[in-house]
């Protein structure tokens, strides 16, 4: 962009700070328009086609030995709906409810499951997530949090994504729901993105790596702690259970935690400078006045309202359920989920004359609850036909991997595959479930250690940032219509590579120090 | 005098447990040991492997195969949960089937309300020897009545372990009629919790160009029962799909070439 063009882009995008922080203009619940390129209209012309032609052809191959005939619809109707959702020739949720409908018409899946997935925890807390979102936005709570991060860490674009990343590290220690944490910080992102001049009208490149960094963040920084996913502690039982290793939470910590640091300050490094390019007007924030203009408005709410004390009331309780969840049982007698926290913060703020918001002012992205719910569908449906247990063991088949096979390259092969596997899976559990017990069944049948390969795949469990359907916080953010299918698949597809490599460096390192891999003796 | 009164009390109560403890430590049969003090190790056939092939009209064949354990010379009386079968043939194996009172062999007999395979193994076999038999099921599967929508068919197979053996390694195989394949499981007993075993205890397989379906139970107990009921359908799909899939696919390239030319926001 030359300096002309790049001026005249500032000069469009600049704009009288109350109306960039007016997020009323901005609903969740409307899908935003959509500007394409080149490439990617070509995409979505041959993109239904190619969708249509890869489903027949994998309806009408002969069924392989160990699948079942419904297995390999629902594969096929899977392959079909991932081909849609990145290319996008209609709209995601479209093809959510296409997939769905051709689950129940193909009899992949029964009606009754396909459409019970509308009432999964899952989607609860997304539509309780949100309810507690808008009422961050309504009471200018978020707004007030978001000026004060920018205040201090956005004098330019760098700091306050790197704010976010610390913001993400340190919510992963006390939070384990990823849907929480996104929901938390939400309303957040969305303001800051704003200041720096991307709206889902007006998307721009700080915004792409605002929303996907933020992603990884949530993700990936649950995999720096043992506890920071219910999927991270079924890996470890599997590992005492099948493996006869007992992983410890320092094990944990120790291992993956700089792993994870280290990820997170690659990705801040390339983002804006490689992946998606922050041109220097989108830098600082994009006000009238800079961000002399953002103190004096911090300064102009003034103490914080009776409306804001409430709504961070309200939403701290929420908080703090979330984070003592483990000694309900002890304290209450009875255990409150996540989606029971959420719930019963949506509930008090919505009561009339003691909440805040009337429905009507809940941004409920529905078009996204419907997406989520193909999703889901589409992988519990995976799950239920035994389909991604063949796939997964035919894939493991196919690589022949035999006794007296190099420990590192099957070490290599693991890691890479249990990585790039997420881009098929909905559900992080689910993928646990069928992965590792594969992972300890190949380091037995070779004669390793199980931990030696077990808990290194353990650690690419919450890697789950490249489709919007891999995860609940990814389904959240891709709400805001920030960044496309595309983008998300790009920025990921890069992060899982470069995090396939510092696991593979950390195993030939790091994780031998530790003794989790074998030491250089052995 | 209240410090003496409470060392009695806890000399009474110390007293108390060391008893209590040296007759629990005595009393064998409450930790499970029998009178005489040998372990009851209960018999055992170390495979029941129970294979039974669909035919096209619905007759079927059983192919039952065990390999002897632990106390099972003898008497060898197996589950066999058929109503109508003919033809039993031993194939191989040190066993022969008891004869009735009129000195006929009787391949089935029942017990307590039970079909049983009659058998009783010859002089000389010993654990580790394998008994196979096989015997005709006319009719054994109707198809018709199993019908279901979406073009499938009902499957079921159910085996109740009531003989005297323990069954360490329990197989039950069904080879799917020539043409079909498996749709899906519908239901599995012992059901499975992935979370505590992530392998399924049905399996699929190839059989001679069929589809074999099967489920597998290590240490079956006596009366612990397995079953299996599946879908089934024509391997060969309808090719209406295919025809409206090519169909939607060309009017979408025709009608959808706008979407290509450049728009400001869609």
């Amino acid at each position: 962009m030359t300096a002309a063009a790049a001026s005249a882009h500032a000069r469009a995008v600049l704009g009288r700070i109350d109306e960039i922080l007016d997020l009323s203009r901005n609903k969740l619940s409307q899908v935003p328009p959509k500007k394409r390129t080149t490439s990617e209209r070509w995409m979505q012309y041959l993109g239904f086609p190619l969708g249509i032609l890869v489903f027949l052809s994998l309806y009408y191959m002969s069924t392989p030995t160990g699948l079942t005939a419904g297995g390999q619809v629902v594969i096929a109707v899977f392959a079909t709906a991932l081909v849609w959702w990145i290319t996008e020739p209609i709209p995601t949720h479209v093809t959510s409810m296409m997939l769905m409908g051709m689950l129940v018409f193909f009899h992949g899946w029964g009606e009754s499951k396909v459409l019970g997935v509308l009432g999964f925890s899952v989607i609860w807390l997304n539509v309780l997530a949100f309810i507690l979102s808008s009422m961050l936005v309504k009471t200018n709570l978020a707004k007030r949090i978001a000026l004060a991060l920018i205040v201090r860490f956005g004098r330019t674009s760098k700091w306050i994504l790197l704010a976010f990343f610390g913001l993400n590290l340190m919510l992963a220690a006390f939070i384990p729901a990823t849907a929480a944490r996104a929901a938390i910080l939400l309303p957040i992102i969305i303001v800051v993105a704003s200041i720096y001049g991307a709206s889902n009208k007006n998307p721009n490149n700080f915004g792409r790596n605002l929303f996907l960094q933020n992603l990884q963040g949530i993700n990936i920084g649950s995999s720096a702690y043992m506890t920071g996913s219910n999927a991270n502690l079924i890996a470890v039982a599997f590992i005492l259970s099948m493996g006869g290793s007992r992983v410890y939470y320092t094990d944990w910590l120790f291992a993956s935690f700089p792993v994870v640091v280290a990820a997170l300050l690659i990705s801040w490094w390339i983002g804006p400078r490689f992946v998606f390019k922050v041109p220097p007007e989108e830098r600082t924030p994009v006000v009238e006045g800079g961000l002399d203009k953002m103190k004096e408005k911090l300064t102009e709410m003034g103490p914080v309202t009776g409306g804001e004390k409430k709504a961070a009331i309200i939403f701290g309780m929420v908080i703090v359920l979330w984070v003592t969840d483990k000694l309900h049982l002890s304290v209450l007698g009875f255990e409150i989920s996540a989606v029971m926290a959420a719930f019963i913060g949506a509930v008090i703020a919505l009561f009339p004359r003691i909440g805040l918001l009337k429905w009507n002012e809940a941004d409920i992205p529905w078009h996204l609850m419907l997406f989520s719910c193909g999703a889901y569908a589409g992988g519990l449906a995976l799950n239920d036909t035994g389909a991604a247990r063949w796939l997964v063991g035919t894939l493991f088949e196919q690589m022949n991997i035999q006794p007296g096979v190099d420990f590192w390259l099957v070490y290599c092969i693991v890691i890479v595959v249990n990585m790039f596997s997420h881009l098929f899976f909905t559900s992080k559990t689910m993928r646990t479930l069928i992965f590792i017990p594969f992972v300890i069944a190949i380091a037995q049948q070779l004669g390793y250690d199980p931990l030696w390969l077990a808990l290194p795949a353990a650690f690419t469990i919450d890697w789950v940032i490249g489709l919007p359907i891999n995860a609940k916080p990814n389904v959240i953010l891709f709400s805001t219509g920030q960044y496309s299918v595309l983008d998300n698949l790009k920025y990921g597809l890069i992060m899982t590579a470069i995090g396939s490599v510092l696991l593979i460096v950390a195993g030939l390192t790091w994780f031998r120090v530790l003794g989790i891999t074998p030491g250089w003796s052995g | 005098m209240r410090a003496r009164r409470v060392t009695i009390m806890l000399g009474i109560v110390a007293i108390s447990a060391l008893t209590l403890f040296l007759i629990t430590l005595l009393d064998t049969d409450a930790r499970g040991a029998v009178p005489g003090g040998a372990q009851a190790i209960p018999d055992t056939l170390t495979l029941f492997e129970e294979t039974i092939l669909i035919g096209p009209d619905g007759n079927s064949a059983v192919e039952i195969a065990v390999v002897i354990g632990k106390g099972g010379s003898g008497d060898l009386h197996l589950p066999f949960d058929f109503d109508a079968a003919d033809d039993f043939t031993i194939l191989s194996g040190p066993a022969r089937f008891q004869a009735d009172d009129a000195g006929i062999p009787a391949p089935v007999v029942r017990v307590l309300g039970r079909n049983v395979l009659n058998l009783e193994t010859t002089s000389g076999a010993s654990a580790g020897d394998t008994v196979r038999v096989s015997a005709q099921l006319p009719g054994w599967y109707e198809a018709d009545a199993a019908r279901k929508p979406f073009g499938e068919y009902g499957l079921a197979s159910g085996f109740v372990n009531y003989s005297r053996f323990v069954l360490k390694d329990f197989r039950q195989d069904l080879v799917l009629p020539p043409g079909m394949v498996v749709h899906s499981v519908s239901r599995v007993f012992p059901e499975y919790d992935a979370k505590k075993n992530p392998r399924p205890p049905f399996h699929f397989a190839s059989r001679g160009g069929r589809v074999q379906a099967g489920i597998t139970v290590r240490d079956l107990g006596p009366a612990d029962p397995v079953r299996l009921e599946l879908n089934i359908r024509p391997a060969r799909r309808g090719r209406v799909p295919l025809v409206l899939g090519l169909i939607a696919a060309i009017l979408y390239l025709i009608f959808y070439r706008d979407v290509l030319k450049p728009k400001e926001a869609e």
